[in-house]
């Protein structure tokens, strides 16, 4: 009979937990079923009006390069493979593989609406930002997926 | 893909999606599908390493979350307590100055953890009296 303890201070840990990412899923899944898709997409604009918001400021202020820092910093911390192209106006973000669609797929099917945590995400964060946003591309099967961002004429 | 670093705001800004759907009661309905879909981890250690299993669980998942945190097992006496100096999740809510915590956020803490934990035989508590501060205290022991 062993008497453990386990002593940490915030500093001492790199803030990562994939498994929100399950969580995240089962939240999708849940509002899919019992609201219907329309309601996925009120909550995720609530959500990105709500949380987002400082985000939508810098691109308002800095363009299309206060996105594009966001993005790169997202994916690299969750260790996605993505390359961006910007010119003329125009973003493309080219996105190999989801990697939280790879570690939902881990433990459990991904929610027929998880496409909504990009297509309305963005969508909301470039409102009224002169910015549009358009899913060219996505796989469901693993998140590969082509994003385009363009200057409003 | 909403990074798993912003799950947190996601999952507050829920519950008040939630309570706007259908009261606190849908609050809670979701906090005990989760429990049921999202804690099988736990469950299964638990059941296989008796109080063992909620140290295994939680030294995964706090040190990934970041916590600031004191754990203990006392198997002799079959107690395992957390003692949460920062959590991480109430934690960031407070920092981002921008969004409010729903505003009983904490509790999901509450009936997440005791739903696994009670039918396995164990008693659950969590003082959550200082969580607006990002603090509380979990004791876990062997029913008698």
């Amino acid at each position: 009979m062993n008497k453990l303890v386990m002593r940490k201070k915030a500093a001492d840990n790199v803030y990562f937990h994939p498994d929100f990412h399950i969580a995240m899923n089962m939240m999708i899944d849940y509002i899919e079923k019992k609201y219907g898709k329309k309601a996925v997409t009120e909550y995720l604009e609530q959500f990105a009006n709500a949380y987002y918001k400082p985000l939508k400021n810098k691109i308002k202020k800095n363009g299309l390069r206060a996105l594009r820092s966001y993005i790169e910093q997202v994916y690299k911390k969750e260790g996605g493979n993505i390359k961006i192209d910007n010119k003329n106006k125009i973003m493309q973000v080219y996105i190999e593989k989801c990697p939280a669609i790879s570690h939902i797929k881990k433990r459990t099917k991904v929610a027929n609406s998880f496409v909504e945590t990009t297509r309305t995400i963005y969508q909301t964060i470039v409102e009224n930002t002169g910015y549009d946003f358009e899913l060219k591309k996505y796989d469901s099967r693993t998140g590969k997926a082509i994003l385009i961002f363009r200057r409003k004429q | 893909m909403i990074s798993c670093t912003d799950f947190i705001p996601a999952y507050s800004e829920f519950f008040k999606f939630l309570e706007k759907k259908g009261g606190k009661k849908e609050v809670v309905k979701f906090w005990e599908h989760l429990s049921e879909k999202y804690l099988i981890n736990l469950k299964n250690l638990v059941k296989k390493h008796g109080l063992k299993g909620c140290w295994l669980y939680w030294s995964k998942a706090l040190n990934e979350e970041a916590a600031d945190f004191v754990m203990e097992l006392d198997e002799k006496k079959g107690i395992f307590t957390i003692k949460m100096k920062k959590c991480p999740s109430k934690g960031r809510l407070i920092n981002a100055k921008h969004i409010k915590p729903y505003r009983d956020y904490c509790e999901h803490c509450d009936i997440l953890y005791r739903r696994i934990l009670e039918p396995l035989g164990y008693e659950y508590f969590i003082d959550l009296s200082r969580c607006e501060k990002a603090r509380c205290r979990t004791e876990v022991k062997k029913s008698k």
